[in-house]
């Protein structure tokens, strides 16, 4: 694939993308006419009712739709990257049980909390997380099979998630917490969007940046070190975009697992395993497909909403069932 | 005379033919080594031969009677196999493994009779492991290891012991000694040995009767100075082989070889 | 040779038994009605006020029971798991038995629950079902084209099919009334729920019906434990082994999880120590397991009741908080040995 393929690719995928934005904004419990959302975007009326459905309502909405999508797609891969694991991604690795974890802590003890605050907490639990699955995964290199490294992750998502239970019955949380945790971009306001989309960027920049370097990974630790690559600076910048992408994803969205798994394969397919490509591609990716899910979780039922981690999960588990089986023969 | 033969035997992995329209009749009382190059289908037909893998048509018989009509404790007292790559369950016992061979005589509960303990004894001293029989089977080295697999097999005893390639994870002290142990066991107690093995002059020293094999087929299968031929070792592995009397054994030995292609 | 086993794992028996006897003084002496031990005792065996009877009888033994009997049930079923599986690190969990048994209740939950009168056997049923089920479509999924089971390939799957059914629960568990929620949340996480002589009558037959067969199968286990070939050459139906395994376990951990709730890691947690006390004799382990994972159980939901008694913290959360960690250890230790 020539390079003007690729840009090409990308090209349509932004098409895509972008089309995908406007279909969201302009079905819902009101269809809005194309034009109008066009038009509201770029000569905003306030007058205008419409307009302002779509800049109160549905333009924040969907806004967080493409990042959240966007972070947690390129979080996943990174994490399958730098894993090695095509079976990687966030939520089955428990870095997103980190991130519930800590929210739910701040929900129990200071439910006023202010939404810098809450997704500053995220940060850290995606942290701790990501550092303890890392260990475990760092502790044997390549002496972890892909499976005890997912098995692991299972674990520690299956111990966090008894913790962040444990507090929520504890506090008596329950309900209200698990909406959130189900996942969904439902009530994304303009407050949380700047933060959401400054992170996503500076994140998948970065990640763009090292892309190079982690194709180069794919080929072994070993192999990579003696090219010249600097390991350690590679996983700890690696670890530190999982971490900023995972959390904000997770302060926003709530736990999505099956986005980063994925896409990364999807983009595979698109774009090859050069990672400066795989990474902005997967974003696109991402974004279009937690829309368009968003979308649908909003249509399927209407009037009443389908939580979006659930609608991904159904997607997802089929596919990953698909991927599990095209790996069992190696 | 052919306790063991296999009649046009087609054998599937997946698949994939392995084996296909294979006959072999293996001696009695004799040891017979199995030889070929990776992928040629010794294993498989090992596998075959102690009912692991299934075949899809002919016939394997033991004792005149169809391999697939035995029951399975049936079958394990009369053969007993040593496969390649065993693992020993952490924190055992060297006698408490050997005396899992029991099994096809006892119980579901394993309980061990007085005549059952008599015969670990003595398998326990076949293979001199009376020093070690209470010592993990973890903390031994690999030609101790070994012997302990082969205690198990001589504790279930059976006529027929199979072994595929068992010196695989051995040096070359621990691979003769094993070999030794064989041999004495086929000479004084009349078992039938059958193993596949990758050492040509290891295989020439110490069988009776060879089955050299290439893709699936059987290329010669006979005595030893008829199967160590220059011309059989290019066939069965593309390579021009200088055959020699071995000065110690006088066995046939590859003295050197060149590839042929 | 067998003696030198022995008398460890009758020390490590005794132990255990001591340890549970223990814990059960403790746990039937708590809660808001209080005695003293001697009350207690006496009360035990008839004698002593109607009242204190009530409260000890009809109240905390069954619980403490349903502890014990579901404790053990789930180690044994774990233990049984990982000699199916061929891999330590498998827990009930796994073939989606915890999965499956969670949206079984669910389900009764959201559409039944008008059947409440009879939810002391409907929801054991029910979360039976749902866990059978998950296991099932597990396993045949899991199957290669000549029939066996690829243990890489069944964890994977098993992970997949856990996650669908688990989506399947949340979902349905968000449309619930508040009232409804709490009760299935509490299930899910492990608490003790039944508490009444019926749900003892369900459990204990079961249990220690399977338990026995368990053991009926365990020499034959430990050949296995070898390798799957050699064990056939030794006179093992492999195939009607491992069947009979995988049967037992989700039948054990169904029933056990229906009635006592969802706990996590216990089915990894006892069969491990009991491994580590007496090694990997499956009869002497599998014994050892039963009964550390009583012990286990009984005292996380004692615990959870009595430090936390303004919101009792299901049992289930407990084992999580002493399961997680110690699986991560076995991890970080199995590595630095690798």
């Amino acid at each position: 694939m020539t390079i003007w393929h690729k840009w090409i690719m990308i090209f349509v995928l932004l098409i895509i993308c972008f089309a995908s934005i406007i279909f969201a904004i302009s079905i819902g419990a009101k269809n809005i006419p194309f034009i109008t959302v066009w038009t509201s975007i770029f000569q905003y009326n306030s007058e205008d009712n419409l307009h302002q459905i779509i800049y109160d309502v549905r333009l924040p909405r969907v806004l967080g739709a493409v990042f959240v999508g966007a972070a947690f797609a390129v979080a996943g891969t990174v994490i399958q990257a730098i894993t090695r694991n095509p079976l990687a991604d966030i939520g089955i690795l428990g870095i997103n049980g980190g991130a519930v974890l800590l929210v739910t802590i701040c929900f129990a003890f200071y439910p006023a909390i202010s939404y810098g605050w809450l997704t500053f907490f995220s940060f850290i639990g995606a942290a701790l997380s990501t550092f303890l699955v890392f260990s475990i995964g760092l502790v044997a290199r390549g002496n972890l099979s892909p499976l005890t490294f997912t098995i692991a992750g299972a674990v520690i998502a299956a111990f966090l998630h008894a913790i962040s239970s444990g507090i929520a019955i504890y506090f008596d949380l329950n309900q209200e917490l698990a909406f959130w945790y189900a996942g969904g971009v439902a009530g994304v306001t303009w407050r949380q969007l700047p933060l959401l989309i400054t992170i996503v960027i500076v994140s998948i920049i970065i990640a763009t940046l090292l892309g190079k370097q982690l194709t180069i990974l794919s080929t072994g630790q070993e192999m990579a070190s003696s090219l010249g690559i600097n390991i350690k600076f590679l996983l700890f910048t690696s670890m530190g975009v999982i971490v900023l992408l995972g959390g904000v994803g997770v302060a926003v969205g709530g736990s999505i697992s099956f986005v980063g798994l994925i896409i990364p394969h999807l983009s595979r397919k698109f774009i090859g395993h050069d990672y400066r490509w795989n990474i902005p591609v997967s974003a696109l990716l991402g974004s279009t497909l937690v829309v368009i899910a968003d979308l649908s979780a909003r249509i399927i039922f209407a009037p009443k909403e389908l939580a979006l981690g659930i609608l991904i999960a159904f997607i997802g588990v089929p596919f990953f069932l698909v991927v599990a089986k095209k790996l069992e023969g190696t | 005379m052919f306790r063991i033969s296999a009649h046009d035997i087609e054998v599937k992995y997946d698949k994939n033919i392995i084996l296909r329209d294979l006959l072999l009749h293996i001696p009695d009382n004799s040891i017979s080594t199995i030889i070929g190059p990776n992928g040629c289908g010794k294993s498989t037909l090992l596998k075959a031969l102690t009912k692991i893998l299934p075949y899809s048509k002919g016939q394997i018989l033991l004792d005149g009677q169809a391999l697939t009509s035995y029951k399975t404790k049936d079958l394990a007292k009369k053969m007993a196999l040593l496969p390649q790559s065993q693992i020993a369950p952490s924190n055992i016992s060297v006698r408490e493994l050997i005396a899992y061979g029991r099994y096809p005589h006892q119980g579901n509960f394993g309980i061990l009779s007085s005549q059952d303990q008599e015969i670990i004894n003595w398998a326990i001293s076949k293979t001199k492991l009376n020093d070690v029989e209470n010592s993990i089977v973890d903390s031994l080295s690999g030609g101790q290891r070994q012997r302990v697999w082969v205690a198990l097999a001589l504790a279930q005893q059976t006529d027929i012991i199979y072994l595929d390639e068992p010196t695989t994870y051995l040096d070359l002290a621990h691979q003769l000694d094993l070999m030794k142990l064989l041999k004495q066991l086929n000479v004084e107690e009349n078992r039938t040995i059958v193993m596949v093995l990758h050492d040509l002059n290891l295989a020439a020293r110490y069988s009776d009767y060879m089955i050299s094999m290439n893709s699936g087929q059987i290329v010669k299968a006979g005595a030893v100075d008829e199967v160590m031929t220059t011309d059989n070792l290019k066939q069965v592995f593309q390579i021009d082989a200088v055959i020699s009397e071995d000065p110690y054994t006088k066995k046939p030995i590859c003295l050197s070889y060149d590839t042929s292609l | 040779m067998a003696t030198k086993r022995r008398i460890p794992f009758l020390l490590y028996i005794s132990i255990t038994l001591i340890f549970i006897f223990l814990t059960f003084f403790f746990s039937i002496n708590t809660g808001s009605y209080q005695l003293s031990l001697l009350e207690v005792v006496n009360n035990l065996f008839g004698q002593g006020q109607d009242h204190n009877i009530l409260v000890l009888f009809e109240y905390r033994l069954p619980r403490i029971l349903m502890a014990l009997v579901g404790g053990a049930g789930i180690a044994v079923a774990g233990s049984l798991l990982q000699s199916y599986t061929g891999n330590h690190l498998a827990d009930t969990g796994l073939l989606g038995l915890h999965a499956g048994a969670s949206c079984g209740l669910i389900i009764f939950m959201s559409f039944f629950s008008q059947k409440f009168l009879y939810a002391e056997i409907l929801i054991p049923l029910f979360a039976f079902s749902g866990g059978a089920l998950a296991a099932v479509s597990i396993v045949y999924l899991a199957k290669s084209k000549n029939g066996g089971i690829n243990t890489n390939k069944l964890i994977l799957i098993g992970i997949a099919v856990s996650a669908l059914f688990n989506a399947i629960t949340l979902f349905l568990s968000l449309r619930l009334s508040k009232d409804t929620y709490s009760f299935a949340a509490s299930w899910l996480l492990g608490n003790i729920w039944g508490r009444h002589w019926i749900h003892v009558s369900i459990l204990i037959p079961w249990v220690a019906l399977f338990s026995f067969l368990a053991y009926h199968l365990a020499h034959r286990l430990n050949l296995l434990q070898v390798g799957e070939a050699f064990a056939q050459t030794t006179g093992i139906n492999v195939k009607r082994t491992k069947n009979s395994a995988l049967i037992m376990a989700v039948v054990l951990s169904s029933v056990s999880v229906a009635i006592v709730g969802n706990i996590s890691f216990l089915g990894l947690l006892a069969p491990h120590l009991a491994r580590q006390l007496v090694g990997s004799d499956y009869r002497l382990n599998l014994p050892l397991s039963a009964l550390i994972g009583a012990g286990i159980l009984l005292l996380s939901d004692t615990i959870g009741r009595s430090l936390f008694e303004a919101n009792p913290i299901p049992a289930g959360i407990l084992v999580s908080f002493i399961g997680g960690p110690y699986f991560i250890y076995l991890l970080l230790k199995n590595n630095r040995s690798v």
